[in-house]
């Protein structure tokens, strides 16, 4: 339990600073509004199964005015990432596995397997960028440039999420 | 009562949900009126100085542009020298300008600690706070053209909004024809272009015409600092809907002077008066 929260209060802080310190700075001239990853979003889809859903949507919520203070967009990120812990609650729910989830897996690729893992994170993500650029704009019209913008952005938070698994997350060893 | 407990617990998270997405946009609405004073954002301490530590860094990569700027602009500064001698010596007699007692604008140097230039609200925020004498509303030069203005004040950091901001809305005039219209950054522009709009179609406009800033805004920026030059122009409705090419590259700004309007006070309160 103690290990859990500890892990989880370094993610927060890492992402945190790997996403306003690191992935913010890139310039890619023309490109950049279409390559611009979210990477902060895997924290809130790394929470434990087990996370009271209230608890989710508060760390969600705190990790969204995090951002919103670096960014200077009081609100947009909050509010999106709030969706995202709502939409998390809903897409476990959804994706529960014959006998539930297992209290010793995590939602990683290694635990969960190809299938569930690309399902839960292509469209959690998908549908937090489009919430969170949707609210950037702050309105409808030119909604397909909008939506250009946000699946663009989602793929590349996907791929940078995918090799973050590699990277960062040691496959545990059943027995 | 069972029934209202019953409800509770079963929809009890998308009732929070709700209640926390209204405070949200509560907060983005009241951000969005960016004139209004927020605790939150970039001029406050703790965020300020981890950008300025970050921005210490990036600093040495950008060493030869930043060279390569100040040498640009002394050449210019140069030049007007040179010009304005000329000029002078022209005129039958030598008029003299007391520049002590008719100075308007006060500049001041600082440093930009970040820049976004990636949503549809850009930032920018400097290393000069209400401790440096910044305030509000101050106008913001790079070193080849204007940049933007002051928005909020911390005490060792301000944030400012750059001219990449959707509310950004500034009085400029055409710099041949002295016509006004104003700019504004559309949703059609990218971060190197911007829309001028209110300049009639009987003023003849070419590509690469200067537009520069005049003293009808909000007294923030000096008469005749550049803005950009004429990328490309179409009537519309009898007005000319002019796109122009930014002088400032928002991807390659390290030091920027802040302007100060020592008569500032003056002008508002006259203009207060009228309403």
């Amino acid at each position: 339990m103690l290990k859990t929260i500890r892990n989880n209060v370094a993610l927060f802080i890492l992402l945190l600073l790997a996403q306003v310190l690191v992935l913010e700075q890139i310039d890619l001239g023309e490109l950049s509004p279409f390559i611009n990853p979210m990477l902060y979003v895997w924290f809130v889809l790394m929470l434990p199964f087990e996370t009271p859903k209230t608890l989710t949507m508060i760390l969600a919520l705190i990790l969204g005015l995090c951002i919103d203070a670096f960014y200077n967009s009081l609100g947009v990120h909050a509010s999106a990432s709030l969706f995202l812990a709502l939409c998390r609650i809903q897409c476990l729910k959804l994706l529960t596995p014959r006998d539930g989830y297992d209290s010793t897996h995590s939602p990683t690729l290694y635990d969960m397997g190809k299938s569930w893992f690309f399902l839960y994170t292509g469209s959690l993500v998908v549908l937090h960028h489009i919430w969170l650029f949707t609210l950037e704009v702050f309105r409808f019209t030119g909604f397909s440039q909008t939506l250009l913008k946000s699946l663009s952005n989602a793929t590349f938070t996907i791929l940078l999420i995918l090799l973050c698994q590699f990277v960062f997350i040691k496959p545990k060893k059943h027995t | 009562m069972r029934n209202l407990v019953l409800i509770l617990h079963k929809y009890g998270p998308f009732l929070l949900f709700l209640i926390l997405q209204l405070f949200c946009f509560s907060l983005i609405v009241n951000n969005n009126r960016f004139q209004h004073a927020s605790f939150v954002n970039s001029s406050n301490r703790v965020i300020g100085s981890m950008y300025s530590m970050i921005s210490g860094i990036r600093e040495y990569f950008h060493l030869k542009d930043v060279n390569q700027q100040l040498n640009e602009e002394n050449t210019r500064l140069k030049q007007l020298i040179k010009g304005y001698t000329i000029k002078s010596s022209h005129n039958g007699f030598v008029k003299i300008n007391d520049t002590v007692f008719h100075q308007q604008y006060e500049i001041q140097t600082a440093k930009v600690i970040n820049i976004t230039s990636k949503g549809r609200r850009n930032y920018l925020t400097l290393n000069a706070g209400s401790s440096n004498g910044v305030h509000k509303h101050m106008g913001i030069i790079g070193p080849k053209g204007v940049v933007g203005f002051v928005n909020q004040v911390g005490q060792n950091y301000a944030t400012a909004v750059s001219i990449l901001h959707e509310d950004f809305k500034l009085g400029v005039s055409h710099k041949k024809s002295n016509a006004l219209g104003f700019l504004q950054w559309t949703k059609r522009d990218d971060k190197l272009h911007a829309t001028i709009f209110d300049i009639p179609d009987f003023v003849p406009i070419k590509v690469g015409d200067s537009i520069v800033t005049n003293t009808t805004g909000q007294g923030m920026f000096p008469t005749g600092e550049l803005i950009g030059t004429v990328a490309s122009s179409e009537v519309f409705q009898g007005y000319h809907r002019i796109q122009i090419l930014l002088a400032t590259e928002y991807s390659k700004l390290f030091n920027v002077q802040l302007v100060r309007n020592v008569k500032i006070a003056d002008q508002k309160s006259l203009e207060n008066a009228l309403e």
